[in-house]
């Protein structure tokens, strides 16, 4: 273990910004397989890694959680959780489509990629 | 973990955050020494991860209704499976002593709830379940309308909280598919993976023996025999709960420095994280939001966390949503809430299966069930009479059992929610459970005797969880022949059809739901049921001019009947009869038949 799960000040801090290019990439894949109807079996899997992982994977740039299981459950949930907000005030606002909601989403991972948490962040006294 | 950090449920293992290294004097020697060195490296236990998995997948036959015995899927699977599992559970008890890493332990984890929460999927050719397909049905709603219609009478809950539904459209349209249907059966295992990483982290905030967390995984999981973690909108709410819960324990904790975020940003977005769950939450599901009002608020009065406002804001979301945009559904929902409060006795009555209506294997189930939630309560028991010496953070976990049964006297989810709040608090009984063994602490690889009462217990519980999760199967799960008949039906079915059926055990209300409505005679009173049986052909058309619904149309399917064989919900025969009925009367013609399925329709102008 390399410290404590969800804490940045004892464990390591991936400063490397990995996960943020990862979803900008899976947005860009999911989003172009889906533009191009490449079919289920490209498209399935990558619409499932875009709403599973994104934009939740992004926090990994921030928040060391020092176990494989325990990030992709955070990961999943933190992703599933934002969608299914954007999802239902899309839905009540009556703005729903296939395309609006994946434009929705991507475009909500895409903002919290580009923005920086305010403070500064701290290598970890490892 | 520091050693100085004893505020944790168990002592401070800090040993056990590296690979186990015992000086040499202590090293068995001869053929302990060899056993020891065998158990406890890397690659034993790769390989059995491996092997044992491969031969559980490889092994699990394709399984059709008429195989399923006594016990549903338990009677169906061959030697090699339960050998397969046992192979599983025994490595991971190894593990624990002789080889205590993250790897070796969380792969036994990963592997078995994989497997039990996806048999299912290597079993049978089509999700199973009634309910999945009537969740699959709302997202084909969403797809055809790109909406929801919150004041809808039929399934009008889930178009308040659509959120899991829409989210599904979404994946299912952009994924190139027509229907959810061919990556429902998948849900199990995405979910348990991930309640398991979400309950490592609750259980990280209590101790750092990390035998003792994994444990609880392998515990909870294989202790999972409730079946709340298929394509349901719980399931996921059950996930973010437990996230929530779990950064609230982590990042927020009111227990010594060093186990708190200390970076503003950094607290910032764990807020960001509680909240964005916590909203979801509310957006998403009915019963959540009370438990984790109940879960939260206890957490924050008995000073387990900093965060002192979740419960408020889950308390706050929900009341504007019930006022502003659930407000048609609330209307019907509020009254029966409050009526139920009242009403907690004859649902504790009702929860549990009465044996003296229910058929053989039906009580089989029922006694598997109550005897592995009864296990897992004695074990969690146990566990905490050995954590209590050592222990000064008893009260969150205390807190997050409470909360769920104080949903018994809070609810109108009827008798299901002894189900849903064994459930919810089913991760902390298991992490208590796993306290049985690693409350104290040991020295790695000493005695066999724990590893052999682990894998016992873990093999006992998973054989009961496996019939009791599986041993409805005969009627919960479909052959394609009655999928086809449904198909048929919602095809051919204007809108404002009735569907009369037995049961509500058939994969129904998968496609154009809303035209079709549903009449299941399971549900009548004893005396009406014996008038179908008596004359299913005349009170069927007596229904029907009673009705403002037509066409009607009547489906029989296996799956009926073996449910209300099964459930004793009809006397045995009454499906013949109803059948024989049905196809002498001249007013009925059959529209579709295949040999799992009849659907006939009543002649509109007789």
């Amino acid at each position: 273990m390399t410290g404590d799960p969800l804490n940045p000040v004892r464990g390591r801090l991936n400063v490397g910004r990995d996960a943020s290019a990862w979803a900008t990439l899976v947005t860009i894949a999911h989003l172009g397989a889906y533009g191009l109807g490449v079919g289920s079996i490209v498209q399935l899997p990558l619409a499932l890694l875009f709403y599973c992982t994104c934009p939740g994977s992004i926090i990994l740039d921030w928040v060391d959680i020092d176990q494989p299981l325990a990030r992709f459950s955070v990961v999943v949930a933190l992703s599933l959780a934002a969608n299914a907000v954007i999802v239902t005030f899309l839905l009540f606002a009556g703005w729903f489509s296939p395309l609006s909601g994946a434009l929705a989403i991507s475009f909500t991972t895409m903002l919290v990629a580009l923005v920086r948490p305010s403070g500064e962040l701290v290598e970890a006294p490892v | 973990m520091t050693p100085s950090q004893g505020a944790t449920f168990g002592p401070a293992l800090s040993d056990l955050e590296r690979p186990p290294t015992r000086p040499a004097a202590f090293r068995p020697r001869g053929r302990g020494a060899t056993a020891d060195r065998f158990l406890g490296s890397a690659e034993t236990h790769l390989f059995v991860v491996v092997v044992a998995s491969l031969l559980v997948i490889l092994s699990v036959p394709s399984v059709a209704p008429e195989d399923l015995g006594l016990a549903g899927l338990a009677s169906a699977l061959p030697l090699a499976v339960w050998v397969g599992f046992a192979a599983l559970l025994a490595g991971f008890a190894a593990a624990t002593r002789f080889r205590p890493t993250n790897a070796a332990l969380g792969g036994y984890v990963v592997a078995v709830a994989a497997l039990f929460h996806g048999l299912s999927l290597l079993a049978y050719e089509l999700p199973r379940l009634p309910w999945a397909w009537k969740h699959v049905g709302i997202v084909d709603y969403i797809q055809r309308h790109n909406g929801v219609d919150p004041t809808i009478e039929s399934m009008g809950i889930y178009h308040n909280w659509p959120g899991f539904f829409g989210l599904n459209a979404l994946i299912t349209e952009t994924g190139g598919l027509d229907s959810p249907l061919s990556y429902v059966e998948w849900a199990p295992v995405l979910f348990n993976l991930a309640f398991g990483g979400a309950l490592y982290l609750i259980c990280r905030s209590f101790t750092a023996d990390r035998r003792w967390i994994w444990t609880a995984l392998m515990v909870a999981s294989a202790g999972n025999w409730l079946g709340q973690d298929y394509f349901a909108p719980q399931a996921l709410a059950f996930l973010l709960y437990l996230v929530t819960v779990a950064v609230v324990l982590n990042s927020f904790s009111t227990g010594p420095a060093g186990t708190t975020l200390e970076i503003p940003a950094n607290r910032s977005l764990m807020t960001g994280v509680v909240v964005t769950c916590l909203l979801a939450i509310v957006l998403t599901h009915q019963l959540t939001p009370i438990v984790a009002i109940l879960a939260l608020g206890g957490l924050a009065l008995t000073r387990s966390t900093r965060l002192r406002w979740p419960a408020l804001l889950v308390g706050g979301s929900l009341v504007l949503w019930l006022a502003l945009f659930a407000r048609p559904f609330a209307a019907d929902y509020l009254p029966k809430l409050l009526s139920d409060l009242t009403d907690v006795s004859t649902r504790l009555d009702d929860g549990l299966v009465d044996h003296g209506v229910v058929d053989q294997s039906q009580r089989l189930v029922s006694l598997a069930s109550r005897t592995a939630a009864a296990a897992v309560l004695a074990l969690a028991g146990l566990g905490l009479l050995r954590s209590f010496r050592n222990s000064i953070r008893w009260r969150p976990a205390m807190v997050l059992i409470a909360a769920p049964a104080l949903l018994v006297g809070a609810s109108s989810y009827g008798d299901e929610v002894l189900f849903r709040a064994f459930f919810f608090a089913l991760p902390i009984l298991a992490f208590l459970a796993a306290g049985v063994w690693f409350s104290r602490a040991a020295e790695p690889g000493r005695t066999f005797g724990p590893v052999v009462s682990l894998t016992l217990v873990l093999f006992a519980l998973f054989g009961l969880s496996l019939v009791a999760k599986h041993g409805n199967d005969i009627r919960t799960s479909f052959t394609a022949q009655e999928v086809a008949a449904a198909d048929h039906l919602y095809t051919i079915a204007p809108p404002g059809s009735l569907v009369i059926q037995l049961s509500t055990s058939s994969p129904l209300r998968f496609k154009n739901y809303e035209n079709v409505t549903e009449l299941a005679v399971e549900f009548f009173s004893n005396q009406a049921k014996e008038r179908v049986v008596a004359d299913a052909a005349g009170r069927f058309a007596l229904w029907a001019d009673d009705s403002p619904h037509h066409p009607v149309y009547v489906l029989l399917t296996r799956s009926q009947e073996a449910a209300i064989t099964r459930l004793g919900r009809m006397p045995v025969g009454a499906y013949q009869d109803v059948q024989q009925s049905l196809d002498r009367s001249a007013e009925y013609s059959v529209v579709y038949e295949n040999d799992d399925a009849t659907l006939y329709q009543l002649d509109e102008h007789r």
